[in-house]
Parts: C-alpha cells; structure tokens; sequence
C-alpha cells in the first residue's frame, strides 16, 4: 500500500470511529415521554377541570426532565463515555423550552391567551424545540417535531379529542425513534 | 523547511510529527475520540474500535508513557472500570498533528 492510499485508509478509519461514537437515542428516555405526553395529553379532552392539567404538568415536566437527565447520564456511562458538555446542551436545550413555556403564563394573566390557547402553545413551542433538537442534537428527533407542529394544528382546529389524538400520534412517534437509533449500551470497563 | 512566504505548506520539521505515536491509526482515533468526549471506559473504546483487549491494552499504554492520555480508576457494580481523557499535551500534539493531516490533505486532495 502506498503512502497516498495508507494515509486515506487510516483516516477513513478514524472517521468511521468518530461516527460510532456519537449519542445515540435512549429508548427509556422515548418511553417516559410517551407515556406523560399520552396521559398529559389526554386529560386535556377528559377533565373539564384545567387546575388538573396545569398540576400534572407542574409534576410531570419536571420530574420527567430529571429522570431523563439521569437515565441519560447512566446510559451513557453503560455505553463507556463521559460527556459532560453535550449533557449540558441537552439539559440547557429542553430547560429553555419549559422556561419559555412557563413564561407563555403572562400572556394568559395579561388576558392576550385563553387557557386552551396556552396548551397549543406548549405544543407550538414543544414543535419547535424537538425540530431544534433534532437538527442539533438527535437526528431521530426531526420527524417528532414536524408531527408536534400538525399536532399544533389539530388542537386549534379539532375541538373533540384533538388533543387526544396529538397526544396518542406523538406516543406512537416517539416510541418508533425510540427503535430508529443503533443500541450502544455495554457494560463500561 | 517550508518555502518562504508560503504557510499553507507544511515544514519538514511538522511533517516529522506525523512519525510519532499518532502515526498508527488506531491511537490516532483513541485521540480523536477523547477529544470529542471528556473520557471514555476501556470497553467503551474497544467497542467503537473493535480491537482486541490485547492490542487496545498495548495502544492505551504507549499514549499513557507519551503522556498524551491520563487515566482514572474507578469500580462499578465491584467491578474495575478505567477511565480514559487527553492530558493537556495530547490534546496540543493532536491538534497540530490533525493540523498537518488537513494541510496535507487540502495540497493532495485526498
């Protein structure tokens, strides 16, 4: 082998590694989140009573944010890697998304948004945030987030289970990326 | 000795670099990859490289004597786990030799 063509091989070899080495999707993680979309969703058309929704949300948003952060950590530290800087980017990326979502409460106290009008607008902002993630930080992300941006749509425009709907869709979606990434979990050593 | 006046050409003595321990490949990717993540376990590394404990063992130990690699032992489940980041001259001996790799590949267009 020459010079020339050694020198290709080896860095396509590295390439490859660098490659194999990215995140990759956490399925536990897919499936906390389904499972509170699914409920928090569908207790929007089931309870008529809005200060349910609004304490399960209070509980679920930030309980489900630091069981992912820790589910994520452990995993990848089974997958053999410490990456503290992209655990940060993650935890900055979806603590700006509940932030911004809690301050959509001005709008509603300034009386600019009814409270139905504040739920699409979590899905609005949720839409935006996966599209975000699945742009910068988890390619199977994307289609979530297109699927919450017609989600946004359908809670606008279909009154009776709409919010189910988007809920059971975004269950189903976030499932299937759950199975979308390669598994690159061993035990470290 | 790069010609007068012309720094996108490497010099001899920086082609010289790539003679070290980066010139194999696989401790050249151990770099990279701990370049990308704070450490990575020994298992975690031979997953992603697919060498064997032998070889991989060997490769770690040559960049851990060069002191490009710093090592933390811990245990998980009582189990010894070894954890693998750049030193602070790894991090500089990589960077110039992936330096000279680039330039070298704009000149060829490998």
């Amino acid at each position: 082998m020459t010079d020339h063509a050694r020198l290709r091989d080896d860095i396509a070899y590295v390439r490859a590694a660098a490659e194999q080495s990215t995140t990759v999707p956490v399925p536990a993680i897919h499936f906390l989140w389904a499972l509170l979309v699914f409920v928090g969703f569908g207790l929007v058309d089931v309870v008529d009573d809005g200060r349910w929704i609004g304490g399960y949300w209070a509980l679920a948003g930030p309980a489900g944010f630091g069981l992912s952060a820790w589910i994520g950590r452990r995993a990848d530290r089974q997958a053999g890697r410490i990456d503290r800087k992209a655990g940060l980017r993650h935890v900055l990326h979806w603590a700006t998304f509940m932030s911004a979502g809690v301050l959509g409460l001005a709008l509603v106290q300034a009386g600019h948004l009814t409270w139905r009008g504040f739920g699409s607008l979590w899905v609005l902002l949720a839409a935006l945030t996966y599209v975000q993630a699945g742009l910068h930080l988890e390619r199977s992300l994307l289609p979530v987030g297109l699927l919450l941006a017609g989600g946004f749509l359908v809670t606008l425009w279909l009154p009776g289970f709409g919010w189910t709907a988007t809920g059971t869709l975004l269950a189903i979606a976030l499932v299937a990326t759950a199975f979308t990434g390669k598994q690159d979990r061993e035990p470290a050593g | 000795m790069s010609p007068r006046g012309d720094p996108e050409v490497p010099a001899l003595e920086d082609l010289a670099l790539l003679h070290g321990p980066l010139e194999h490949r696989v401790r050249l990717a151990i770099c990279v990859l701990l370049s990308r993540h704070d450490a990575m376990s020994f298992s975690g590394l031979k997953r992603v490289l697919g060498e064997t404990d032998g070889s991989l063992g060997a490769h770690l130990r040559k960049l851990e004597d060069c002191g490009y690699l710093l090592v933390d032992r811990t245990y998980r489940d009582r189990r010894p786990v070894s954890w693998y980041h750049l030193s602070r001259e790894g991090r500089d001996r990589l960077r110039r030799h992936l330096g000279i790799l680039t330039q070298l590949i704009d000149q060829t267009g490998l």
